[in-house]
């Protein structure tokens, strides 16, 4: 069986300056397991974004590739099965939440009843149906980011990439994300996500991969990676492995 | 097909729902007025006056609709990265690129009607004093309908070429410079070649005035899409002209964004 996501020996370069090259990924290789709920973890700069851009199709890597259920990434049928939910959702901030989930609900391909339908229930889970007909632009930067992850999931996907989703929520917002994504790790759903936030990281992940300087420094489960079968101690071992990458470097 | 126009309907909503549409209505709305007591002024050629001053707002309102509006908005969803709400799902560049096109094509449909509309109200008003429309001469609606359909294929161009720049550039403003720049020239080239053909002390090459009225018509010939004085004189005007014209500025208009979805991340 195929993985759901696979990032198959990925680098990226961007330019910095005028011929000199700065190496934000370099052969990075990972594999989602399906059902799996995989946290992507690294300091600002690490290449965490760049990877998931990547996985959505949005820049095309320099070497190597992503592959949405065997579909290279780039491939707009791979974004069949995919949800995404951006670090800052980019929305049309003149519409309202019903008009733009309606759109993306006719973007996946879905027909206007089920997506009305679906529309309702999201919007009423993550408390935002008495705001489903006022402009976005109206919304606080929480209720965007619900809405955000609404758009994600709508179409019921089988892979959710996240960026920073709990990025801009209040503790109450974290608390109901948290219990949407346990929700959807039960209904089987592969979930990827980047993230700061530690904490979720031991709520929520079956596995871990962390990046430094766009280099995988571990892959593999919590408990392994601390040592610990309660997951504890993930943020001093975090640490400690990104000041070794560090030390390292400079020697 | 359907992706390409639920996008053509999102972005045609934007349009309605924008700020800035309403002050440019408003605009509009008192320079049409003003064209009342503007033909006032004069004593000769009141329909001529009338008709270029409604056509003179009819541009400005039509330009700042594209530019304020079509090339702001589109300007946001590349260099702010809006675009990625539309992309992380199944839908390609070109779908992108045809979709928002599209939907500010109807946008700029609509706009026109109206500001149409507006345009013979205001002819009507200020010559009114003078008899009315049918006082002017060879006065026909066939050619106010013509004209307003020349202006909305020049707008079309101006969109389609902004829509170039705009993913082509790292930025809005630059973008906008540039269109503007095209504008300009697409206007002001015919007049310098006129200048250069007929002007009695010009001596220019005949490789040189073939060569720019070669590129007058790749910038594009906005001049030639210029056609109000034939109403306001009551000229006549072929109408195997009017349907050339078409065919260039719609294979225009479908040419310009070919060339740029590639560029769209």
């Amino acid at each position: 069986m195929t993985n759901p996501v696979s990032f198959q020996k990925v680098s990226k370069e961007f330019p910095a300056g005028l011929i000199k090259k700065h190496r934000v990924l370099d052969r990075v290789s990972l594999d989602i397991r399906e059902g799996e709920v995989f946290g992507f973890l690294g300091p600002n700069g690490a290449g965490k974004s760049t990877a998931i851009n990547i996985a959505m199709g949005f820049i095309i890597a320099d070497e190597g590739g992503v592959f949405i259920h065997d579909i290279p990434a780039f491939q707009p049928r791979a974004r069949k099965y995919v949800g995404y939910l951006p670090e800052h959702p980019c929305l049309y901030e003149q519409l309202s939440a019903a008009e733009l989930l309606d759109f993306c609900g006719a973007a996946s391909g879905i027909s206007g009843r089920a997506t009305r339908e679906q529309a309702d229930r999201l919007l009423e889970r993550l408390n935002l149906l008495s705001f489903k007909n006022r402009p976005v632009r109206t919304y606080s930067k929480g209720m965007k980011q619900r809405l955000g992850f609404a758009m994600a999931m709508i179409g019921d996907p089988p892979v959710l990439i996240l960026d920073e989703p709990m990025s801009g929520l209040d503790p109450l917002g974290r608390n109901l994300i948290t219990n949407i994504i346990l929700d959807l790790k039960s209904r089987g759903k592969t979930i990827f996500f980047s993230t700061h936030i530690l904490n979720d990281v031991e709520k929520l992940c079956d596995h871990i991969a962390i990046i430094h300087q766009g280099e995988i420094l571990y892959n593999g489960t919590i408990s392994e990676f601390t040592g610990s079968p309660d997951n504890e101690n993930l943020e001093s071992s975090f640490v400690s492995l990104i000041n070794a990458s560090r030390v390292e470097e400079h020697s | 097909m359907n992706i390409i126009w639920q996008l053509s309907k999102i972005t045609f909503k934007q349009g309605i729902y924008s700020k800035v549409l309403y002050g440019i209505v408003l605009l509009s709305a008192i320079l049409f007025v003003s064209n009342l007591f503007i033909t006032q002024l004069f004593s000769l050629e009141i329909g001529k006056v009338a008709i270029d001053v409604g056509f003179a707002v009819f541009s400005i309102a039509g330009l700042s609709i594209v530019f304020f509006m079509g090339l702001g908005m589109l300007s946001r969803d590349i260099h702010q990265k809006n675009i990625r709400m539309v992309i992380c799902h199944p839908v390609s560049r070109w779908q992108y690129v045809a979709g928002k096109f599209f939907g500010l094509c109807l946008f700029l449909l609509v706009a026109v009607a109206v500001l149409g509309v507006f345009s013979a109200f205001s002819l009507w008003l200020g010559t009114a004093s003078a008899g009315g429309i049918q006082a002017l001469r060879n006065f026909s609606w066939l050619m106010l309908f013509a004209t307003i359909f020349s202006h909305l294929l020049a707008l079309l161009i101006i969109l389609a070429v902004g829509f170039l720049f705009t993913v082509i550039t790292s930025s809005g403003y630059l973008a906008m410079l540039l269109t503007f720049v095209v504008y300009i020239i697409g206007h002001s080239l015919d007049t310098v070649i006129k200048v250069l053909v007929q002007g009695e002390y010009v001596q220019a090459d005949l490789f040189f005035i073939n060569g720019l009225k070669c590129l007058s018509w790749v910038f594009p010939n906005l001049a030639a899409f210029d056609i109000k004085v034939y109403l306001s004189y009551g000229l006549s005007y072929e109408l195997s002209n009017l349907l050339w014209l078409g065919a260039y500025g719609i294979s225009y208009i479908f040419s310009a964004p070919v060339f740029d979805n590639g560029h769209i991340t």
